[in-house]
Order: C-alpha cells, then sequence, then structure tokens
C-alpha cells in the first residue's frame, strides 16, 4: 500500500515539496545556504534578486522551520538539507525517467525489486539503437561490455554469437564473471571451456560462476568496473537486441552491482566452472 | 494531443538552480515533473490509483467522487506525460515511465515521513562533511533506535556499542576516531569469533592504532588477513561501524569534536544487509 494511505502525511508531503520548489527565488535562497550561512546582503549579491524579495523568502523559509538565523546569518536546518539532497536526487531520476520515456514504454519492466525506487544514478545514461546503417549496434555495445573488464556480473538470455571471442577473453585474463543465465546457456558456455581449454595460450582466470535463472528473470544488464549496460523485453515478450542504455558513471555501476546482488539472492546456488577451467589444479597460475 | 505545459515539461527542461550552490549534483534540470505531479491532488491520487490497478473511468469517478470532466482532465495531463496509457477497453493503466515514477515517488514520501525520526540526531551534529551522495544514503538509519546517555547512564551508547561488537564476527568500520576501548573490544571479538574486521581510516588513526597496546595483535592479524585496513587521506565525521549483530552511527558535533552521547542503532537482516551495502558503496568511493 502506498503512503497515500496516511492522509496526514501525504498532505504535509504535498505542501513541502510545493513550497520549496514552486518559488525560483526561494530555491536560489536555499542554494545560496547549502553550503554555508550567509546574510541577506550575501544572498543579494549572489542571486542579483532585490532585497525586499529574498526578505520576503528568508521570512516565509523561517516561519516554516526550513531555515535559522544568528546574528542576521541564515542557516539551513540539517532537516531541510536532508529533504533538499532527496528532491534533488529524485529530479535526477525523473529526468532520466523523461528522457528515455519512450523507449521505457515500450520495455516490459515487470521489475519488482527495492533499488528501482531510486534510480538517479541512471541520470546521464546513453541509449544506443540500432539503426538501418548500423543493425548491429546494440548487439556490439553488449558485446563490448562482456569484454575488456576485471569483473563482470550480469543476466543475460542469450549465447552471444561473439561468444568465441567472449568466452576466450574470460579464460586468458586476469578476471572474474559471476553470471545467472538460463540453463541452456550456462550448458553451452561450459561446453565452449571445455573445448577452449585445451587450446588457450595461457589461462589467468581467476574465476567463472554461472546461476541458474530459475526465478525467470525478464531482463538483461552486464555490469562491470567499466560500465553498466541494461537490456529489456519487448511488452509482446520478445528479448530487445536493438537498443541498449549505457552508462559509465561510478554511481551507475554502484547501481548494477546493487541489482545484480538483488537477483543474486533470487536465484539458486552459484556452479564455479573451477574445475573445467583448470582441470590439473591451479598450480603456478593460482 | 500534447498540452502545452506538459509539452513544455517533455522538453523544455530549463536549469533554474546553477549547480554550484548544491556540490556534488550536476546537470541539475528542472523540477517541472515533480511539480506536475505533486501540484495537484486529483493528479497525484489518479497516478498511485492507477499504479495499484488498471481502471475505467466510471471506477475513478466512484472513487473520487469528482466530475467526469475533472476525472478527464487529470488522466490527460497524465497521458501527455506519457506517466498512464489508455488501452483498447478503455481502462486506463499505469505506462512504466509511470510505474518507475511512482516507485520513486514513494520512496521520496517515505524519506520526507520519516526524516523526523532522523530531525533530533541529525541537527544536534554536524553534517558538513559529509558529501551529498552519503548523506542520500544515510537514509537507511531511518528505522534505528536513538540510543542517549542518561543521567543515570552517562556512558550508555559507547557502553551498548562495545556489547554488540563483542558479539561480532564480521565487522565493518569507517573510523574518523580512535579509542583504546573500541580498539581493545574489536580486537577481544576477532580473536573470540575468529572474526574479520574491514576497515577505512585515515593515516593519523591507523598510527595511534599501531601505537597502542595491540600493535603485535593487529599487525598479526593483518597478516593473517583477518584485518583489512583502507587508509585515506581525508574522510567525512562518520563514525560507522556494522557487523553481523548491529548497525551504529555516531557524528560530531561540529568539524572536531565527536559526540559520543547519542547513537543511531540498526537491527535486523534486511536493515544489516543496508548497512553492508552502504559500507561497501562508501568504500568504493572514497578508497
Amino acid at each position: 500500500m502506498t503512503n497515500l494511505s496516511n492522509e496526514e502525511n501525504f498532505l504535509k508531503f504535498q505542501e513541502d515539496i510545493k513550497f520549496l520548489i514552486n518559488s525560483e527565488i526561494r530555491l536560489k535562497i536555499l542554494g545560496c545556504l547549502y553550503n554555508s550561512g550567509a546574510s541577506i546582503k550575501q544572498i543579494e549579491a549572489k542571486t542579483n534578486y532585490s532585497y525586499s524579495s529574498i526578505l520576503d523568502n528568508i521570512n516565509k523559509l523561517e516561519q516554516k522551520e526550513f531555515i535559522y538565523n544568528i546574528d542576521d546569518k541564515f542557516y539551513l536546518y540539517n532537516k531541510t538539507r536532508v529533504k533538499l539532497i532527496n528532491i534533488l536526487y529524485f529530479n535526477k531520476s525523473a529526468k532520466f525517467l523523461r528522457e528515455n520515456a519512450d523507449f521505457l514504454n515500450r520495455s516490459l519492466l515487470d521489475i519488482n525489486i527495492d533499488i528501482i525506487k531510486d534510480l538517479s544514478a541512471l541520470d546521464g545514461s546513453r541509449l544506443i539503437e540500432s539503426t538501418s546503417t548500423d543493425l548491429f549496434k546494440a548487439t556490439e555495445i553488449f558485446q563490448r561490455s562482456l569484454m575488456g573488464f576485471k569483473f563482470l556480473k550480469g543476466i543475460f538470455p542469450y549465447f552471444h554469437p561473439r561468444h568465441h571471442d567472449i568466452i576466450s577473453y574470460w579464460i586468458d585474463n586476469d578476471c572474474t564473471v559471476e553470471l545467472i543465465l538460463p540453463d541452456e546457456v550456462s550448458e553451452a558456455v561450459k561446453n565452449f571451456i571445455i573445448d577452449y581449454v585445451p587450446k588457450s595460450p595461457g589461462i589467468k582466470n581467476r574465476f567463472v560462476k554461472l546461476k541458474p535463472n530459475d526465478h525467470n528473470i525478464q531482463f538483461a544488464f552486464t555490469v562491470s568496473d567499466k560500465c553498466l549496460v541494461l537490456a529489456f523485453y519487448t511488452k509482446s515478450g520478445q528479448f530487445n537486441q536493438n537498443s541498449v542504455l549505457v552508462s559509465t558513471n561510478p554511481e551507475a555501476i554502484t547501481f548494477g552491482l546493487k541489482l545484480f546482488e538483488e537477483y543474486e539472492q533470487l536465484c539458486g546456488p552459484y556452479v564455479s566452472l573451477e574445475d573445467i577451467i583448470y582441470p590439473n589444479g591451479r598450480g603456478d597460475n593460482y | 494531443m500534447c498540452h502545452w505545459k506538459t509539452l513544455f515539461i517533455l522538453t523544455e527542461g530549463g536549469i533554474i538552480i546553477s549547480e554550484e550552490f548544491f556540490e556534488g549534483i550536476c546537470d541539475l534540470a528542472d523540477f517541472n515533473l515533480l511539480k506536475f505531479v505533486v501540484s495537484s491532488e486529483l493528479r497525484l491520487r489518479l497516478l498511485f490509483s492507477l499504479y495499484e490497478s488498471s481502471k475505467s473511468i466510471k471506477e475513478l469517478e466512484g472513487e473520487f467522487n469528482r466530475k467526469s470532466g475533472n476525472i478527464s482532465r487529470g488522466l490527460n495531463e497524465l497521458m501527455s506525460c506519457k506517466l498512464i496509457e489508455r488501452l483498447p477497453n478503455k481502462l486506463y493503466v499505469i505506462s512504466s515511465i509511470g510505474f518507475l515514477l511512482v516507485k520513486n515517488l514513494e520512496n521520496l514520501m517515505f524519506y520526507f515521513d520519516n526524516i523526523n525520526y532522523f530531525e533530533e540526531f541529525s541537527e544536534n551534529h554536524s553534517l558538513r562533511s559529509i558529501p551529498n551522495k552519503f548523506l542520500k544514503e544515510l537514509s537507511i538509519f531511518y528505522g534505528s533506535t536513538l540510543v542517549e546517555s542518561t543521567i543515570t547512564e552517562f556512558a550508555k551508547p559507547i557502553n551498548m556499542y562495545l556489547e554488540n561488537i563483542r558479539k561480532s564476527t564480521y565487522i565493518c568500520m569507517i573510523l574518523p576516531v580512535f579509542s583504546k576501548l573500541f580498539m581493545d573490544a574489536i580486537a577481544e571479538a576477532l580473536i573470540e569469533h575468529d572474526g574479520y574486521l574491514d576497515i577505512i581510516t585515515t593515516k593519523n588513526i591507523y598510527d595511534l592504532i599501531i601505537k597502542s597496546d595491540n600493535e603485535k595483535l593487529f599487525r598479526s592479524l593483518m597478516r593473517d588477513k583477518k584485518i583489512n585496513l583502507y587508509i585515506v587521506e581525508d574522510m567525512p565525521n562518520i563514525f560507522f561501524t556494522v557487523t553481523d549483530v548491529f548497525g551504529s552511527l555516531f557524528l560530531f558535533y561540529d568539524d572536531v569534536v565527536f559526540d559520543n552521547s547519542q547513537m543511531l542503532l540498526l537491527d535486523g537482516e534486511s536493515n544489516l544487509n543496508d548497512a553492508y551495502r552502504f559500507y561497501r558503496f562508501f568504500k568504493n568511493e572514497i578508497v
């Protein structure tokens, strides 16, 4: 049940938000006070608003207990600082949603995990779509996200057509791989590794661990030390190979790690491929 | 067809506060979408109602006891913003971005509702040294208990802290202060439970730990990889601990004076998972 069930909280929320963001001058005053206290004269110099308008709004902010004054300088209450931070981060989420509205509205978002309640980390993501002159643009981005990393975690529903390059990269490099895959894809990865290991020039892999997608997660992503790549199913239930959302922001990578953690807990235990990658033990490579 | 006001919301943007005012938050976009949703009680209630389930206009009229013209106008405005859709069977349904927006709005409302739990504690302390990205995450303490010194139990927060730390096995700490009392209790826990300590601190605090009576013990625990230590040049003034038993937060009165008279205390598996997640986030960002 939503918070709207609590009438008093809802009305207070609405009143606070409206008061804080409905006036440009109030927002600018709050912005001026965010890092340090300031007098009306100092706010006037920073904002170019008239002394009387600043005074009027300062009085309102003080009456509603968003700010206080000591010796003619005004300061934010810490609760105001925390409220503002949350509004500002909410706006980052809203900006992400607004900028990707058409793509997201075409996508199946049957995702009910905790992390989606704050999408601010995805602000600044780029939507990359295949075009008539670059048919495999999105698939190639997804492929690139599967190589060139120190760690890789993710969920994806298919065996990538360029799996030779991808899986040989995992085996021959000093990296870790943790994936949630459908059983058929897991089998295909294992079989490829069994065939590839005797031909590998030098195995450096730390580990590859696979988990079954036994929760029927209809959504794909990879997260590594380099980037986060998200892909979705369409509302008709087809995996959309033609569009991916990509971000290299550290906040987005942290978001991806949290996302993986949530799904990791939903699915069955890991199967390590240690014995397949190192059939004779790790030896000097350990 | 797009209403002119909603078209503006979707396309114009417009930065009304320059980012310099809010350190750490760049590309500050406009507040128009939030304003749009929150400024009309009916729109907000319609959005939340459709988030619960898809409905016909008749059902919505009954639910809100409003004229059909008002309901239709609210629905059209929400549709113009792509937050809801109308199905061929004339039911109104929340869109994917509408669903995500409500999830994020609920979260914002949760923070606003629960700020009061945090209010007394936060107003007594300085939050200035804490970057926005960490301050926001400290909302994990909204469900916590405030433990305070009392006239009959002056060291209550510290005693409770030490009692909990002694029961702990997997300890993660952000440590901007040194106390021999804390370090002895941690050493005791590590030995007693064959535990692990992951600690982020400054060079000054590290030197004090090493110079204390526990030098040999700490060095041997580090050798045995029972202690992972991360030294940072500078860190926010938060003394944060999470273990398999509890989570806690102490803050400073101002930029230099540590307050040991108030502690926020967390328990419960889900809260502790959130606290471990905060620690990992902090470590990734600062180390």
